[in-house]
């Protein structure tokens, strides 16, 4: 979502103060606005869809009881992401399986399958989500950083994604560049 | 048709999230979930108080801890053993017992164990840092009508 606040500047970054002071209309769009970054970290991580389910939700209630604590608006993804990945390893390894190879198979969705125009577009969907999954943890997280969040502060990402303060630019143009490269050499990106 | 992957990032970036979204969608309602647990968040809760002091067990080391809390439901014994890393393992007693959910509030982390029948749960290993324990109103057949949470206890 693209919304743009007065001064050019995305407009989550300046919904962040007023959810802190306990506005509760500012916190609520934030929860729309980043539960698909959440959900598609946790998922990015190996987690089952139930799991996930249940990630989201306390990743959530962690970040609002500690909403107060955050002294940078345009931190909260990086925040968002450091804390979704710990609370994800907390379930793998409860769950007995330390993996951070997620399957890069994707759900069935047999709803579809029946038109063979949708099928093809799922076709195309799957060549994506399988080069996404291909990639190094590092640049799966930076591609959706870039795909999910409206204009983030890269610099403020280093943290997050255990990179060199002052690399994260680079890398993600590293990043898609490989996803790229990924995309023309599967042979199903260009025959749908 | 062959078509090159969008040169432009914030094309490629559009397209990824279209195919992902499409191909694994955000559960429908989710957000509205967050926000129904944001509006529960302890609202329902009540505070256990401490109600004895650490007392160190006859054989344990000098460093053990076993601390009592007490609300108008539930019981909380918790014994706090150091590990010597930093961490502490720690044994838990619910009365009444039962199977409960235990939630482990960590400075950025929630860890959920479950008691067993007799109201037991342990955790091998609690990093160093600020603990509340809350004993969740969830699920059926458990004796709980509000959620029970302990203030802050630092290790």
């Amino acid at each position: 979502m693209v919304v743009s606040g007065a001064d050019g500047t995305p407009r989550w970054v300046g919904l962040v103060r007023p959810a802190q002071a306990g506005d509760r209309a500012a916190l609520d769009v934030l929860v729309r606005e980043f539960t698909p970054l959440i959900w598609r970290t946790a998922r990015a991580q190996g987690l089952s869809t139930p799991d996930a389910e249940d990630v989201v939700q306390t990743v959530w209630l962690i970040v609002v009881d500690d909403l107060a604590r955050l002294r940078d608006p345009q931190s909260l993804p990086a925040w968002l992401i450091t804390v979704t990945r710990r609370q994800a390893r907390h379930v793998l390894r409860a769950r007995g399986r330390e993996t951070l190879h997620p399957s890069t198979e994707l759900p069935d969705r047999p709803d579809r399958t029946d038109l063979a125009e949708a099928a093809a577009v799922a076709d195309r969907d799957r060549v994506l989500w399988r080069a996404v999954h291909r990639l190094p943890e590092r640049c799966q997280l930076l591609v959706l950083v870039v795909a999910y969040v409206d204009r983030p502060d890269y610099a403020r990402l280093a943290d997050a994604l255990a990179a060199p303060h002052g690399s994260v630019g680079p890398t993600r143009r590293r990043c898609l560049d490989k996803l790229r490269a990924l995309l023309r050499d599967d042979p199903a990106w260009s025959t749908p | 048709m062959t078509a090159p992957p969008p040169v432009d990032d914030q094309e490629l970036a559009a397209a990824v999230r279209t195919a992902l979204d499409r191909a694994d969608p955000v559960p429908i309602g989710l957000d509205d979930r967050v926000r129904f647990a944001i509006d529960l968040r302890d609202a329902e809760s009540e505070l256990a108080g401490l109600t004895e002091a650490p007392a160190a067990a006859a054989r344990a080391t000098e460093l053990t801890r076993t601390i009592t809390f007490e609300s108008a439901s539930l019981t909380i014994t918790v014994t706090l053993t150091p590990l010597g890393d930093g961490g502490h393992r720690l044994d838990g007693w619910l009365l009444p017992g039962g199977r409960l959910t235990v939630e482990l509030r960590l400075p950025a982390e929630r860890w959920r164990v479950t008691s067993d029948d007799t109201g037991r749960f342990s955790v091998d290993r609690v990093p160093a840092g600020r603990l509340r324990l809350a004993v969740l109103s969830v699920g059926d057949d458990q004796p709980l009508t509000r959620t029970v949470i302990t203030p802050p206890l630092e290790l």
